[in-house]
C-alpha cells in the first residue's frame, strides 16, 4: 500500500482530491491494525481560498504572521521562537486570533496575514517561487509588494496502517509505506519535508522487503482470489440503481463539516461524541446510495461512492482514536485534557477490526533517542 | 450570474459524441475545474475527468478551453469568453470525455532515459558518509527543465506529433536535458543515442508551441533545437551506403 492520507475526510484540507485513505480502509477491512489515527497535523500557513498550502519556508526564512492590527500575534504563544513554533502551535494560535476577534475576514472566511515583503524581491524570487506563483495565479496578489491571507488546514496524517521498519503490517504479505503507513518516524507531530525523507528511506527498505517476500512466496491460490473478485464485482453491481435517496456530494459534505467542526485543530470529549455519532449516521446513509451510471469506464461517480466509504471509516477510526487519548500531544490537542500526561509512559493507540467493529488497544511507544521534552517555545 | 460551458463528451459504451450545453453560478474565484467539480456534484451530469492537487503540481487535469492547451486548476472563468468550450487534449486517443489514454505520452519519457545511475561523489571526512553533491550553480542549470509535470499539454499543442506519433516530443526531449545537464548523471552517451534515433528529436521544426502552452515555463522547443545541435556533433559520422550493383 502506499496510497497516502486521507486529508479529504475534512473538508479544509491542504491535500489532492484523490487523497480519500483508500489504502488505510482497504487495509483495516482486510484486518490490518491502525495506529495512531488520531495524530492528525494542521498546517498553518494556506490560502483561504481551497487551503492552497503556503510553505513553511515562506516563515523559516523570515515572514512574520500578522492579525488585523498589524500585530506580530505569535509573541503572545510563543514568545522566543515566535514564527517559528511548531505547527500545532501556530495553527492554534491562529485560531485562538480568529476567536478572539483580531482576525481579519474575507469572501472565504477568516484569516491572519503572512508579511514576507521585507525578504526583499530577489529572496522571494530565488527562495520562494512557489509561493510568488501561487499568490499570483490564485490571488492576483504579488507577495513582494503584498501581504499573504492564510488560514490553518488539515495537511497530514502522522498515523495510519501500523508498520515496522520494513514495511510488514499486522496482516501477513501486507507492506505499506509512506503517508498511508504508520511507522512511527513522525512521532505525534512530522517535522516539514520529513515526509519526503520517510517516502524515501521506507519506500526503499519496503520495496525491498516486499521483493523478498514475493520471491519466496510464489504460492497463489487463484480460486480463492477468483471468489473474492466475484464478490467484488457483485458489491459493484448491486450499488448500481436508477433511484438513491442520497447522492454522494450530500453525504461527503456533512462528514467533511463535521470533521472540521468536531475533530479540528482543537479537540473536546463532547464535540468528538458528537461527530462520532454523526459520522456512523452518515455510514448507514452511504449504504443506501445507489448510483445511476452504469458504466464501468473512468464511472466518476462509482469511484467517489467507493472513495466516500472508505473515508467514512477513516473518520470513524481518527475520532474514535481522538476520543480515546485523553491528553494533549503533538498535533492532538484536546481543551479538556490541554497537557501532556507524562504520568505514564506514552502509548501508541491502536484499532483493529472486529465483528464490525472498531476495537481499540494501546502499545507502549518505544522512544530511541529523543525523549519528549518540555513544549517552551 | 450563471456562466455557461460547453463541454465535448464522448461515451465508449455507446460510442456517442455529444456537446452538453451547461451552466454554473459563476463568482469571481472559480475555475474550470471547480465548474466541473459543480457539474458533478450539484447537476449530476458524471463528466468523467482528472483532477487532483488543484494548484497546477500534479498535471492531471489539462484541456483544451476555448482552443487553448490549459491546466483547468489554474484557469479562470472570469478570464474567458463564454460559451467555455471545454474538449479532451488533442494527439491522445480519448478513454472518455475529458479522459484521455496518455499512455503513448509515458514510454516517450522512457526513451530519454529519465533517470541517472546513482555515484557517490564525496565523502565526508567527519562522517565517512558518501554524498552525491551538487552545488547551486549546478542545479540552476536544470532549474527549469525540471518543472516538468509531465501534463502533456505540450502534445496536445504539437503539431508534428499531431502529424508523426514517431517524434519524441517535446516533454520527453527536455526531459532528456534535464538529466543531461545534471552533473550527477552518467548516462549522457546512451540518452544520446536514444533520442538522436529516427524517432528522436530530430523531426522538431521549430515551431514552438509547446513552450507557448507550457503551464511550468519549461522551453523545450528551444531545449530541442540544442539538443538537435548537440546530437549532430555527439552522432558518430555515417559512411555513405554503396548501391548495389
Amino acid at each position: 500500500m502506499a496510497t497516502g492520507g486521507a486529508g479529504r475526510i475534512y473538508g479544509h484540507s491542504t491535500n489532492s482530491a484523490i487523497n480519500t485513505g483508500d489504502g488505510i480502509a482497504l487495509s483495516y477491512n482486510a484486518g490490518a491494525a491502525l495506529k495512531d489515527m488520531e495524530m492528525i497535523q494542521f498546517h498553518p500557513t494556506t490560502l483561504p481560498n481551497g487551503n492552497l498550502l503556503i510553505t513553511e519556508a515562506a516563515r523559516g526564512d523570515g515572514g512574520y504572521l500578522l492579525n488585523k492590527h498589524g500585530e506580530r500575534f505569535m509573541k503572545k504563544y510563543a514568545p522566543e521562537r515566535m514564527e517559528l513554533a511548531p505547527r500545532d502551535l501556530v495553527s492554534r494560535a491562529i485560531t485562538s486570533e480568529i476567536s478572539a476577534g483580531n482576525a481579519a475576514s474575507g469572501p472565504h472566511g477568516h484569516y491572519v496575514n503572512l508579511d514576507i515583503r521585507h525578504l526583499g524581491a530577489k529572496t522571494i524570487r530565488e527562495k520562494l517561487p512557489t509561493v510568488r506563483s501561487i499568490c499570483l495565479t490564485y490571488l492576483n496578489i504579488d507577495p513582494i509588494k503584498n501581504l499573504i491571507p492564510v488560514t490553518p488546514a488539515q495537511h497530514y496524517f502522522m498515523g495510519g496502517i501500523s508498520t515496522d521498519l520494513n514495511g510488514n503490517t499486522t496482516l501477513k504479505g501486507l507492506f505499506a509505506c509512506g503517508e498511508t503507513a504508520c511507522v512511527s518516524i513522525h512521532g505525534a507531530n512530522r517535522m516539514g519535508s520529513n515526509s519526503l525523507a520517510e517516502c524515501l528511506v521506507f519506500g526503499h527498505s519496503t520495496g525491498l522487503q516486499t521483493a523478498k517476500y514475493a520471491a519466496s512466496n510464489k504460492h497463489t491460490d487463484s480460486n480463492y482470489i477468483k471468489s473474492k473478485l466475484e464478490k467484488e464485482n457483485q458489491k459493484i453491481s448491486s450499488l448500481f440503481s436508477a433511484s438513491s435517496p442520497f447522492t454522494v456530494f450530500q453525504i461527503r459534505k456533512a462528514m467533511q463539516e463535521t470533521m472540521d467542526n468536531h475533530a479540528g485543530i482543537i479537540k473536546n470529549e463532547t464535540q468528538l461524541l458528537k461527530g462520532l455519532a454523526t459520522i456512523k449516521e452518515l455510514q448507514e446513509k452511504a449504504e443506501q446510495i445507489r448510483i445511476k451510471n452504469h458504466s464501468l469506464v473512468f464511472n466518476n461517480e462509482l469511484t467517489s461512492l467507493l472513495e466516500l466509504k472508505y473515508m467514512l471509516i477513516i473518520a470513524e477510526a481518527t475520532l474514535t482514536s481522538a476520543i480515546e487519548r485523553r491528553e494533549s500531544r503533538g498535533s492532538h490537542f484536546r481543551s479538556d485534557y490541554p497537557t501532556r500526561n507524562d504520568q505514564q509512559p506514552p502509548e501508541h493507540t491502536i484499532i483493529n477490526e472486529a465483528h464490525g467493529k472498531m476495537a481499540i488497544a494501546k502499545a507502549p511507544v518505544k522512544i530511541n533517542q529523543w525523549k519528549p521534552a518540555d513544549r517552551k517555545y | 450570474m450563471e456562466i455557461k460551458l460547453k463541454i465535448r463528451r464522448y461515451n465508449p459504451e455507446t460510442g456517442q459524441l455529444i456537446w452538453e450545453e451547461a451552466s454554473v453560478p459563476f463568482h469571481q474565484d472559480l475555475t474550470v475545474m471547480e465548474a466541473l467539480d459543480y457539474l458533478n456534484d450539484h447537476k449530476q451530469k458524471q463528466i468523467s475527468f482528472r483532477h487532483s492537487c488543484r494548484m497546477g503540481i500534479c498535471g492531471s487535469c489539462g484541456a483544451v478551453v476555448n482552443n487553448e492547451h490549459v491546466l483547468m486548476c489554474q484557469t479562470f472563468c472570469r478570464d474567458l469568453k463564454q460559451p467555455i468550450v471545454i474538449e479532451p487534449i488533442k494527439n491522445f486517443p480519448v478513454i472518455k470525455d475529458l479522459v484521455v489514454d496518455i499512455k503513448n505520452g509515458m514510454e516517450k519519457f522512457r526513451t530519454a532515459l529519465p533517470y541517472t545511475k546513482i555515484q557517490s561523489n564525496h565523502t565526508s571526512e567527519k562522517s565517512g558518509y558518501k554524498h552525491l553533491l551538487q552545488s547551486p550553480t549546478q542545479r540552476k542549470k536544470i532549474e527549469q527543465s525540471s518543472q516538468c509535470i509531465k501534463c502533456m499539454l505540450c502534445y496536445s499543442a504539437c503539431p508534428i506529433f499531431a502529424f508523426n506519433q514517431n517524434f519524441i516530443g517535446p516533454a520527453a526531449a527536455a526531459l532528456a536535458d534535464r538529466y543531461n545537464k545534471d552533473n550527477r548523471d552518467h548516462l549522457k552517451e546512451s540518452r544520446f543515442r536514444e533520442i538522436t534515433k529516427d524517432e528522436g528529436i530530430y523531426k522538431c521544426s521549430f515551431i514552438g508551441e509547446c513552450s507557448k502552452v507550457c503551464p511550468k515555463s519549461v522551453d523545450p522547443s528551444g531545449t530541442l533545437q540544442k539538443l538537435k545541435i548537440a546530437g549532430v556533433f555527439k552522432s558518430p559520422r555515417k559512411s555513405i551506403p554503396q548501391k548495389n550493383k
